[in-house]
């Protein structure tokens, strides 16, 4: 059932098929709405798993009583059809899922992602507005650049050239300031 | 250092959010919905082979744009022209001037839309796609892809899968593509009493105006502040009560339009306000540059009015009795 994204009323039938803008019957927001052979499949049932019959049948690593059906393509552990789950064609088991999930080893389960290359590059570029922060801002950025190097980054812009600034900035800021402290140091030196 | 591949391409559009930015981007097999707050990137996936629709619904984004812009040109323009010294007709026409290309920009962006896309699970509105150019521009990528992926259906299938009860209407009540979705909002029957309530008030705000432009009273300038808290109260009443009811795209829209009115207008006064007392500390007399609020007098009694009427039209027109709709004709026709 397709409902109109104004209203919530269900949208009739003729305006499905018409895949030009129609108005809603019952609001009249012009809605144009292209359907694809996904919305009228049927879901497909969950199976709950076989009870083992005969004494020799093997059984599902986590539920003994059921009969296994698939070995996971990970780990090799038998699988009931209720622990089966079918991952890019593969059937694996929950436990093997959860693991590379929560080792960021599976980037299509990835939801999230912490961009230290921009975070470095900020640290290196926004505190030269203020210069004097520069002096504890810029070994900062440097050590999140090459403790973050191998971290993933962006899943959409992929590439190093961020932290590459920011280690080059970053650098050349400490430089300054070490410049300016030697010079410093000299002058003191030869008043002394 | 072999370069990584870019796997996905990005789509026309994006969504500025508080502190971040939502884009679209369109890898192999999926859909990737991309909100970026701060220094942390969210995903969405959607997958091609369960997309099940995508819907386009046309909004009055560029309307009401056009409308704000307009405002916020007249306000800019009538203080660059009511400036005296240099510096501040030079400051108030570069306002003015990106006043004038911020509107530009928005018409031609073209019309609003909010596109919305439905899979087994859930319907998601795909923020960047709030341009009805783009998304057009944005389907005409996916939907191959989507082809590809589920294959085609022509109108007459459609029609006829639609009236298949077994899938689609009366489907096991365990189908997530029935329940998870969330059961349509209920629609009930609106008079338009709250903008009715909102028009009187803006006609009454005219008559108002029309005094105080010739007579200063200060009683009347109390009425008018305690009409005007009224009016936001009346068109926040309406905005409410308009939700899930069957009042239609105009009243909606008068009501939206009442309150983006008042608010422009307090916003324009203040602002003249607040110049006023910039001048006034400029030359050091209060009494000297009176704040110039007659041209917003002017432009609250052309509005109001305006608006009153349309509303009080508006509502007689939803109030008339309308005929029988079509679609149980067409529904019970073969």
């Amino acid at each position: 059932m397709i409902v109109c994204t104004s209203c919530g009323t269900r949208l009739p039938q003729e305006l499905l098929a018409s895949g030009g803008p129609s108005p809603c019957g019952t609001c009249g927001a012009e809605i144009e709405v292209r359907i694809f052979p996904a919305l009228f499949r049927p879901f497909p049932p969950g199976a709950p798993g076989e009870a083992l019959i005969a004494e020799g049948d093997p059984g599902c690593f986590e539920h003994p009583r059921k009969k296994a059906v698939v070995p996971c393509a990970w780990c090799g552990r038998f699988l009931c059809a209720l622990c089966d789950l079918e991952f890019h064609g593969e059937h694996v088991c929950p436990g093997c899922l959860e693991r590379g999930r929560a080792k960021g080893r599976l980037t299509t389960l990835e939801t999230q992602r912490t961009l230290f290359d921009r975070l470095a590059l900020s640290l290196a570029i926004l505190p030269m507005l203020l210069f004097y922060f520069t002096v504890i801002t810029a070994p900062i950025a440097l050590y999140m650049a090459l403790r973050h190097w191998n971290s993933p980054g962006s899943l959409v812009s992929p590439g190093k050239a961020r932290f590459v600034a920011a280690i080059l900035i970053s650098s050349l800021q400490i430089f300054g300031w070490a410049a300016l402290l030697v010079f410093l140091l000299g002058r003191l030196r030869a008043r002394v | 250092m072999p370069r990584r591949p870019r796997i996905y391409r990005r789509l026309p559009g994006r969504a500025p959010r508080m502190f971040g930015i939502e884009r679209l981007f369109m890898g192999p097999d999926h859909l990737l919905l991309v909100r970026t707050q701060g220094y942390v990137e969210s995903y969405s996936r959607f997958y091609y082979r369960d997309i099940q629709a995508i819907l386009i619904r046309r909004t009055d984004r560029l309307l009401v744009g056009n409308v704000l812009y307009v405002l916020l040109i007249t306000i800019v323009a009538i203080l660059w022209a009511a400036s005296e010294s240099q510096a501040a007709k030079i400051f108030w026409g570069l306002q003015t001037a990106l006043a004038l290309a911020l509107l530009g920009r928005h018409l031609a962006l073209g019309r609003g839309c909010a596109c919305t896309l439905r899979t087994p699970l859930q319907q998601v509105e795909l923020t960047p796609l709030r341009r009805l150019r783009r998304a057009r521009r944005a389907l005409a990528v996916i939907r191959p892809l989507v082809d590809e992926a589920q294959g085609r259906l022509s109108s007459e299938e459609i029609l006829a899968h639609a009236e298949d009860p077994v899938v689609t209407v009366a489907g096991p009540a365990t189908s997530p593509a029935v329940v998870s979705v969330g059961p349509p909002r209920l629609i009930g029957h609106d008079s338009g009493r709250a903008h009715q309530l909102l028009a009187f008030l803006l006609l009454l705000d005219a008559l108002t105006t029309s005094f105080q432009i010739s007579i200063r009273n200060p009683f009347l300038n109390a009425w008018g502040s305690v009409l005007f808290l009224g009016e936001l109260g009346a068109a926040l009443g309406a905005l409410v009560r308009q939700r899930n009811s069957d009042l239609g795209p105009g009243l909606r829209r008068f009501a939206w339009t009442s309150l983006a009115f008042l608010c422009v207008l307090v916003m324009g006064m203040m602002g003249a306000m607040v110049l006023a007392g910039v001048r006034a500390a400029l030359t050091g007399s209060l009494a000297s540059v009176p704040p110039r609020i007659e041209v917003f007098e002017v432009a609250s009694l052309v509005g109001t009015l305006l608006l009153g009427i349309t509303g009080l039209a508006l509502v007689r027109r939803h109030r008339r009795p309308r005929p029988a709709r079509s679609q149980p004709e067409a529904e019970a026709s073969p």
